[in-house]
């Protein structure tokens, strides 16, 4: 998966063949079809899956430091908007092959909203929960939220703290947890 | 003359009147979407569309000199424009901003749903609709969207409030399109007035005490700490 990611970097997705990637790892195009027997897609769209829950799991880390629910939010939508614009081979990507990188990324879009929604569901189990709240439908709702806003900014400037915290704090969480509630469930 | 939006592939997005598409045009739009209904983009020809459309292959290529991309985007745009115009149209009577809101979420929920062409697309082929609606690429139809909704969100609210309200129903209608709940069906009356009650009205309340009255964009902050005040 990383020769796949090197590949992609020097020609994009349509550009390499499977003997490309495996020249690149130093193996066979058999060796490769032994574990991804779906060939050349299978071992993109997996690659594409790693590399997007690398994304996330460093963005729990980086936002793990804040106490609160809000906190969390707002540095996770912050740092998540920059990484994404930062990211050089993926901002190449939707330039050149938008078809194709999005639909790699759209096939690992069930799990992550899985995971993100179990996460968010952990945030959110605290007492500030609001008594009329379910907490799966809130959890469900604050992650659609989330995945509506990260590298999509619309009108709202996300590099600016103040901004995405009237976001949240308006938009995410003002029926989901109490006025000034600042504890996480976790 | 009808308000009409072209969404630029940079994603710059211009919206202007303009009279409504000329007869050969609009004929050649509809008959892009029927065949979309029936077959999908991939199958779609230029033939097949001036058949459709009683037109000859030469009249396709002087109308829409992009070829299949180019009609691709006109349908789009002109169905992105019939659709907004639609719940535009089907809030001017209503009396609060909670009836507003969910006239035009189940509006235009409902509308998506019965669309044979953008059914087709979602279900065969959505990486032809995906690179309009990924990350920053979402940005023109959000525009859209509030340019042709906000003004009638404005009888109840501030400016600026509008706005981000129109805004966050049309990122809702989009997110429970892609990706469909188990619990929440947006063309189900009481699934969107729960959903409004619960998260949509209390942070409207909440935004429209820390929105100034007149401003289109956002220039106070609500204070970092509001409940130590």
């Amino acid at each position: 998966m990383d020769a796949v990611v090197v590949c992609a970097d020097r020609v994009g997705l349509a550009g390499f063949a499977l003997e490309d990637v495996a020249g690149e790892a130093g193996s066979s195009r058999a060796t490769i079809y032994r574990y991804f027997t779906g060939g050349r897609e299978q071992l993109i769209r997996e690659t594409v899956t790693r590399e997007v829950g690398r994304f996330w799991a460093e963005l729990a880390e980086v936002v793990a430091e804040h106490p609160d629910v809000e906190s969390r939010l707002v540095f996770g939508i912050m740092a998540a908007s920059s990484r994404i614009r930062g990211y050089d081979l993926l901002q190449r990507l939707l330039d050149a092959e938008p078809e194709e990188i999005l639909s790699a990324l759209l096939s690992s879009e069930p799990l992550v909203h899985q995971v993100l929604r179990d996460y968010v569901r952990d945030l959110l189990d605290s007492p500030d929960l609001l008594a009329n709240v379910d907490l799966d439908e809130a959890a469900d709702y604050v992650t659609r939220m989330l995945l509506a806003h990260i590298g999509t900014a619309g009108r709202w400037a996300i590099d600016n703290e103040d901004e995405v915290r009237r976001l949240v704090r308006t938009q995410f969480l003002a029926g989901v947890i109490a006025p000034g509630g600042r504890r996480t469930g976790r | 003359m009808s308000a009409g939006a072209i969404v630029e592939p940079t994603g710059a997005l211009t919206v202007f009147d303009r009279p409504a598409l000329g007869g050969a045009e609009h004929r050649v739009v509809t008959a892009t979407l029927s065949c979309i209904g029936r077959w999908g983009l991939a199958k779609t020809t230029l033939d097949d569309v001036a058949r459709e459309a009683g037109v000859s292959r030469a009249t396709v290529y002087r109308l829409f000199p992009g070829g299949k991309p180019a009609l691709l985007q006109a349908s789009g745009v002109h169905e992105l424009c019939r659709l907004l115009a639609e719940v535009t149209g089907s809030v001017a009577q209503v009396d609060s901003l909670e009836e507003l809101l969910s006239t035009a979420v189940i509006g235009a929920a409902r509308w998506i749903r019965q669309n044979a062409p953008l059914q087709m697309l979602m279900r065969h082929e959505p990486e032809v609709l995906l690179p309009f609606l990924a990350f920053d690429r979402q940005g023109p139809l959000l525009r859209a969207a509030v340019l042709f909704l906000s003004s009638s969100v404005e009888r109840f609210t501030t400016v600026q409030v509008a706005e981000e309200a129109v805004e966050w129903m049309t990122r809702l209608v989009i997110s429970y399109t892609f990706t469909p709940s188990p619990t929440v069906d947006l063309t189900r009356e009481a699934d969107v007035a729960r959903l409004i009650s619960i998260h949509i009205m209390p942070g409207i309340r909440l935004a429209d005490s820390h929105s100034i009255p007149t401003a289109s964009q956002f220039q106070t902050p609500i204070p970092a700490t509001p409940q130590e005040q």
